[in-house]
């Protein structure tokens, strides 16, 4: 059959056959109504975007519909096309041997040896040991440049804030903030003055609260002002703002990992996996009746690390 | 072989004499494309041969596809949204269609983020498809991961297959992480502000990592443009390489199969690439991309106009990461609060063991599991056919117990949620996750031991007595039996061969073989045999006779 006669082609009639079709006429017509309706999706998308160039909740629907539609229904089509249209089969494949014949091996590697040794690289030290030497200097140039990417860690900035003696205390907004301004219980994130921006924000954010003198203990008393404290709402675990306050409980929650501190025993944790009480900033009110910092905080803000003392 | 096959035409000619019709229109485009590849590629052979590839069929193999369509999707989407990006932290005053947010400081990429979703038309569908799609990407991973580590398909020869599994699941979620942190919104600054936690906590050189990273002390100007390349560059670039490698050694060793009628560890059964799988997969390609459309036009999904700009001194309750960071989350939530502090140093032991350590180890173990389970049993035989969860049960109480640990520290990066949602104390959660994950992860591996076991005993008496029909007899005695009924036997196969090799390096025999196959005569005048017929149809289809 493989070798045909060349000069009997032209004579012999086509031997090849058509395969018979599977599946019936209602089976193609089920098929085309799924591609009949994936293309009124493609329309149906293409109407909305041409109508509405504002997005909002229902365009998006829209949208999201008339894509689902569309492809979905292409999709569908195409699977019982194969289901009920095309012939089903049990097809056999042998499978190939992994690994190759142990000549084939033993090729490779006499190869790779023979290679190995008219380079000569195991019998001169000299030439080895340089390039050993050249390959691990490598490093230095690989290496080097990804210390372009950053400024090296200074205790100066791990270890201080924006705050220092006298800095007024203010809003997000930049308003100062005055004695009065909170209510009993009240409590209110501030910052040092001039510095609201995103960078001071990350160890500088603190928060005033109005706890009332009858709370302030021993532990508090000497950094408080009268009835008022001032802890970095920067969380000693992992540095989210800890400034969820429960005021009949003085307890701030973190709400990443639900750290708590209790405000009258100097933020203490009381719970979840912070091990470290919120630094207590040390407060005054100025001759204008300023809240102000009697300088930075007297240990680090926020989560632990390597050099942190 | 005839002395005609001196006269065998130049390399490209064609024919002329061929008996068949010439094709037209379509059929002729087509034909003429392939030749002209064909003449510069030699790939009519390879091309054949895909086409033949065998296929087996399990509903359970269509999961790793999702994932696959999910990236494809995600490539999509993603290469479209950054014509609209702007990854930049530098500050912006909005102006945009958003009125809650107007007039706002914000950072550029935060603005550009809020136009994607208002002012950009079909932008909020595609920023929301890409979310949906990255979250079945990861899920799709997970899924298919479990399958193949309960059904065996990562022993020998797929261990490679199973490591760049393993890399891929690694990479998808620092890939996922770095595109959630990218809008600067409050909820993705939250993240990078416990991720910065993360590297500080690694003893001696944490601070380094995290000054080199974000350029400075957290947050420094830099971490949007630095995630931005690494979101749309760096780690898709690995992600696809990968991909084609898994794809590539997929090809190479076929796939595995369930065993069955006529499968034997030497062979692969199943439905041939061309065309029913090839229609298969495309359209379920479209089913996914069609539900994911949906699921972004009619399901919200990050709403980071509701969170706000991104500041260090605000945060919302209820924060959660995607749910393949839950993990993390939860491993930070119930660790309990051990910190080393001594001689000038500081080991925050509570940040670094489950926001290092633990990760560090289930990946390992993750990644070894092949080797482990070698170890173990002993077996360095190849294995094509895949076994039922039950065939090992140790294997299947591992996987629980990894699943059921995985589980309990999900579930605990949630625990806020579910505290508010069933009125549970908090701490209480907190503290059922710490007694959880050490007690249920080893009960789970001791029941779905025995449940395996059970369920083996069970099959082995099925073979050995029949199956109970649940008729009841009595016996002359008096005495009420249950009647056994054997097994079914298996089910008679036809299986059409289908060569490894393209025909122009089949021996003239093996050739001869193929074919008749397919147009046997015996075949389809034997009585009963109309599937034979159609089934030589289909060989004269895919098997070139003249």
């Amino acid at each position: 059959m493989i070798g045909r006669k060349r000069g009997e082609a032209a004579t012999r009639p086509p031997a090849r056959r058509e395969a018979p079709l599977t599946g019936t006429k209602n089976d193609e017509r089920f098929v085309s109504f799924f591609f009949l309706l994936s293309g009124g999706g493609a329309v149906w998308f293409f109407v909305t975007y041409w109508i509405h160039t504002k997005t909002d909740n229902f365009v998006n629907a829209m949208y999201g519909l008339s894509l689902g539609v569309c492809l979905g229904s292409l999709g569908i089509g195409a699977i019982l096309w194969a289901k009920k249209l095309m012939p089903h089969e049990e097809a056999v494949q042998e499978r190939h041997p992994f690994g190759s014949p142990p000549e084939d091996v033993e090729a490779a590697t006499e190869t790779f040896r023979a290679g190995v040794e008219g380079s000569g690289i195991a019998r001169r030290p000299i030439l080895r040991r340089s390039l050993l030497l050249a390959s691990g200097l490598l490093a230095l140039p690989l290496i080097a440049p990804l210390r372009s990417l950053g400024d090296k860690p200074r205790a100066a900035e791990l270890n201080h804030t924006r705050w220092s003696k006298g800095s007024r205390m203010v809003l997000a907004d930049g308003t100062l903030v005055k004695l009065g301004d909170l209510e009993p219980n009240g409590v209110v994130t501030v910052f040092p003055e001039h510095h609201t921006d995103v960078e001071a924000a990350a160890d500088s954010s603190v928060l005033l609260i109005n706890i009332g003198q009858n709370n302030v203990t021993d532990r508090t008393r000497a950094k408080a002002f009268e009835g008022y404290v001032a802890y970095s709402q920067i969380c000693t675990h992992a540095g989210c703002p800890a400034r969820l306050y429960s005021q009949q409980t003085h307890v701030l929650l973190c709400p990443c990992h639900q750290s708590q501190f209790n405000v009258i025993e100097g933020c203490k944790p009381i719970a979840g996996p912070a091990t470290r009480s919120l630094p207590q900033l040390a407060i005054d009110v100025d001759g204008q009746g300023y809240f102000i910092a009697k300088g930075d905080f007297d240990q680090p803000v926020g989560p632990g690390f390597w050099e942190r003392d | 072989m005839s002395t005609d096959d001196a006269a065998i035409p130049a390399p490209g000619a064609f024919d002329s004499r061929d008996p068949r019709p010439e094709p037209t229109g379509a059929g002729k485009a087509i034909g003429g494309a392939g030749r002209f590849v064909d003449e510069r590629t030699g790939g009519a052979g390879f091309f054949r041969e895909s086409m033949n590839k065998v296929f087996p069929d399990n509903w359970s193999f269509m999961i790793g596809e999702i994932a696959l369509y999910s990236f494809i999707i995600l490539l999509l989407t993603g290469t479209y949204l950054t014509l609209f990006f702007q990854d930049s932290s530098a500050e912006v005053v909005y102006h945009g269609s958003y009125l809650p947010l107007k007039d706002v400081p914000m950072s550029a990429a935060y603005a550009s983020t809020l136009n994607i979703s208002f002012d950009v038309r079909a932008g909020l569908l595609i920023r929301q498809i890409h979310h949906w799609a990255a979250l079945l990407f990861m899920f799709g991973m997970v899924v298919h991961a479990c399958r193949v580590f309960f059904t065996g398909a990562y022993r020998k020869p797929r261990e490679l297959n199973w490591l760049i599994g393993v890399g891929l699941v690694t990479l998808g979620m620092l890939e996922g992480f770095a595109g959630y942190s990218l809008p600067d919104d409050l909820l993705s600054g939250t993240g990078l502000r416990i991720a910065d936690a993360v590297m500080l906590s690694i003893p001696v050189v944490g601070t380094w990592v995290s000054f080199l990273l974000f350029g400075g002390e957290y947050p420094g100007t830099h971490i949007i443009e630095r995630l931005y390349v690494i979101h749309i560059l760096l780690v898709p670039g690995l992600i696809l390489g990968l991909i084609s490698a898994h794809m590539g050694l997929l090809w190479h060793q076929k796939h595995t199969q369930f065993p069955g009628p006529g499968r034997t560890e030497n062979n692969v059964v199943g439905e041939r690439m061309f065309p029913a799988y090839a229609a298969k997969g495309g359209g379920f390609f479209m089913i996914v991309f069609g539900m994911l459309a949906l699921l972004a036009g009619l399901f919200q999904i990050n709403p980071v106009w509701l969170y706000g700009p991104y500041s260090p001194a605000n945060v919302s309750a209820g924060s959660q990461p995607d749910w393949y960071i839950g993990f993390l989350e939860g491993a930070l939530r119930i660790m309990p609060n051990w910190e080393f502090r001594g001689w000038g140093y500081t080991i925050p032991f509570m940040i670094l063991i489950p926001g290092v350590v633990i990760p560090g180890l289930m990946f390992t173990l993750f990644a070894l599991w092949p080797w482990i389970e070698q170890r173990m049993t002993g077996d360095k035989a190849y294995h094509n056919l895949l076994q039922r969860p039950r065939e090992s049960p140790v294997r299947a109480g591992v996987g629980m117990m990894s699943l059921t640990f995985y589980g309990v520290l999900v579930a605990s990066g949630a625990n806020d949620i579910f505290a508010s949602i069933f009125h549970i104390s908090l701490n209480a959660l907190t503290w059922a996750g710490r007694v959880a994950i050490i007690i249920l992860p080893p009960i789970a591996y001791v029941v779905t031991k025995k449940i395996c076991e059970a369920l083996n005993r069970k099959d082995a008496e099925e073979r050995a007595h029949g199956y109970e029909t649940g008729i009841i007899r009595r016996l002359p005695s008096g005495e009420f039996i249950e009647v056994h009924a054997p097994l079914p036997a298996a089910r008679e196969t036809h299986l059409i061969p289908v060569e490894t090799t393209t025909f122009a390096r089949l021996s003239e025999r093996a050739r001869d073989e193929l074919v008749s196959v397919g147009s046997g005569p015996t075949d389809s005048d034997a009585p009963g045999s109309g599937n034979t017929t159609r089934r030589g149809g289909l060989v004269d289809f895919f098997v070139k006779r003249d």
